[in-house]
């Protein structure tokens, strides 16, 4: 998609994407180096965080790759302490990190429910702890603050199958409202995100035949969201004055009904 | 190909060029404000409204440098509707960007509302949404041919979704809209035509300025009294940015409110 904002409202900003070795984290992390922050990417492989950071430092950007599972809470904090040395104080979280798995309530897949609820729920709130203090501190300061993360519309819609992630998801969506009452007022910014279906690797790791073939079939037969478009709203969002709080968002390829 | 680099350079700095735009309630506040930014990115616009001065002074104080048109014509009225329709296509084309914004609030306890202002706020707010989505209906979906951008934007509240005692009728206005919103997206997406709902928190407009419940009017007096407020403008960039995608991206609900309001309703 051709990019809607313009200049470098993102400079100065110090930003942390989890997820961001593929898919939205990717390209949102690329897009707030486009627009001026420092970016620090978390993800567990290490490779491919390597070259987005080797991509966003080859256009002038500024990355600190840092090979994190961010369900293990120690090393999300130890990341954080690394990026406050190198980058400085973080004031742009895109909590993005996520999977889904499907199946059937009566399969007892518990191994991908687990999955799911420690990377999406879990996974989240190690990364609040690790950088709350410091979004509290920037709004105190009188600098703009972003808590963002991605949800989708899983959130709020039924889908047979889905419901472990969507409940995961319906927790991000509604813990930003809870959120935005404890931190709205010292000036930190609480907003989420939630997609419809985007052009990810997300699909790739379900095995359920129904639900691989709802998720083909709409690639298929719509044009389906791209990162990048999902990446150009996010940093929307962050580039606004420090004021106004876009809090929730629901983003969906226009043909898509669900 | 250099004429296709000309169209590309331009669509930069206008990316609304040729787009067609109409705004309900456009005399002030964040149909005034969605109106010009609308028109400073290129598009021509139509002002709707019921005080024609007003919708005057807006469209000679408009940034940009396309077409406008301006025309007064009630929401609740059908005919004069499909009147203001038909002048806008003969003066600047036919709608492919339809902002029904126009809406009126009032409060108070139930107990003690007023028949003619619990009514004008159902007929305002929702059938007048209604009159406006159906009349622009079919320019949006002939619009929308070809995978070309149309949009349908419903500006709500978050009275819909979070509760405001005092605010009952509004509020379920609100919810109605918010509804409707939602249920035509999934009716006419797959058309092409993008129906989005932008929820706006507590905004600096006139809205609720004649509210005579005393204690109602010192609620919303208060909500306002914050030390950097939401202005109509910063409601319109969203509305712009939203417009402004790809067409086969729907930002289709979007909640923007002032930052510092944590607690959005009052419960």
């Amino acid at each position: 998609m051709s990019t809607l904002i313009a200049g470098t409202p993102l400079a100065g900003r110090v930003a942390v994407v989890t997820g961001a070795s593929s898919g939205i984290g990717e390209a949102t992390a690329e897009r707030f180096a486009e627009l001026g922050a420092k970016v620090a990417l978390l993800a567990r492989r290490k490779d491919r965080l390597e070259d987005v950071a080797e991509r966003i430092t080859s256009k002038g950007g500024i990355a600190l790759a840092l090979p994190t599972d961010v369900t293990d809470r120690a090393a999300v904090r130890a990341a954080a302490e690394r990026i406050s040395v190198e980058l400085g104080n973080v004031d742009l979280v895109f909590a993005n990190a996520g999977v889904q798995l499907i199946s059937e309530i009566g399969d007892l897949k518990t191994e991908d429910w687990d999955a799911q609820i420690d990377l999406n729920i879990k996974g989240v709130m190690n990364t609040i702890q690790a950088f709350v203090g410091s979004l509290e501190a920037a709004g105190t300061d009188g600098r703009p603050a972003d808590l963002i993360t991605t949800s989708s519309i899983a959130a709020t819609r039924v889908l047979e199958k889905f419901q472990v992630y969507s409940g995961t998801k319906a927790y991000i969506s509604h813990i930003t409202r809870l959120l935005r009452t404890e931190l709205g007022r010292k000036n930190v910014r609480v907003s989420t995100v939630e997609p419809g279906m985007v052009n990810t690797e997300l699909p790739d790791h379900v095995t359920d035949p129904d639900a691989s073939k709802l998720m083909a079939d709409l690639i298929h037969q719509i044009d389906v969201l791209q990162s990048a478009d999902v990446a150009e709203t996010v940093s929307f969002v962050a580039a606004l004055p420090k004021h106004v709080n876009l809090t929730e968002l629901t983003i969906l390829p226009t043909a898509q009904i669900i | 190909m250099p004429f296709v680099d000309q169209i590309t350079l331009e669509d930069n700095r206008y990316p609304l060029r040729h787009r067609v735009a109409v705004i309900t309630g456009a005399e002030s506040g964040i149909g005034a404000a969605t109106a010009a930014a609308l028109h400073a990115r290129g598009a021509a616009v139509a002002l709707l409204g019921l005080d024609g001065r007003r919708l005057e002074e807006q469209r000679s104080r408009l940034p940009g440098d396309g077409l406008s048109f301006a025309a007064v014509a009630d929401v609740t009225d059908r005919q004069a509707m499909s009147r203001a329709r038909r002048q806008i296509m003969d003066s600047i084309g036919v709608p492919d960007l339809v902002v029904s914004n126009a809406g009126v609030m009032n409060g108070g306890p139930l107990r003690d509302a007023d028949v003619h202002d619990m009514t004008q706020m159902i007929e305002v707010n929702v059938l007048g949404m209604l009159h406006t989505a159906q009349l622009f209906l079919p320019d949006l979906e002939e619009a929308a041919v070809g995978s070309r951008p149309s949009d349908l934007i419903f500006i709500g509240s978050i009275a819909g979704e979070v509760l405001f005692p005092n605010f009952s009728v509004y509020g379920a206005s609100q919810a109605a809209i918010a509804q409707l919103a939602r249920t035509l997206r999934a009716e006419i997406g797959p058309n092409g035509v993008r129906v989005k709902l932008v929820e706006a928190g507590v905004t600096l407009t006139r809205l609720g300025k004649g509210i005579s419940d005393r204690v109602a009017r010192r609620e919303l007096e208060d909500l306002r009294e914050i030390d950097l407020p939401l202005t109509p403008d910063e409601v319109a960039d969203a509305v712009a940015f939203a417009a402004t995608l790809p067409p086969h991206v729907n930002l289709s609900e979007l909640t923007v409110v002032p930052t510092k309001h944590g607690r959005l309703g009052a419960v």
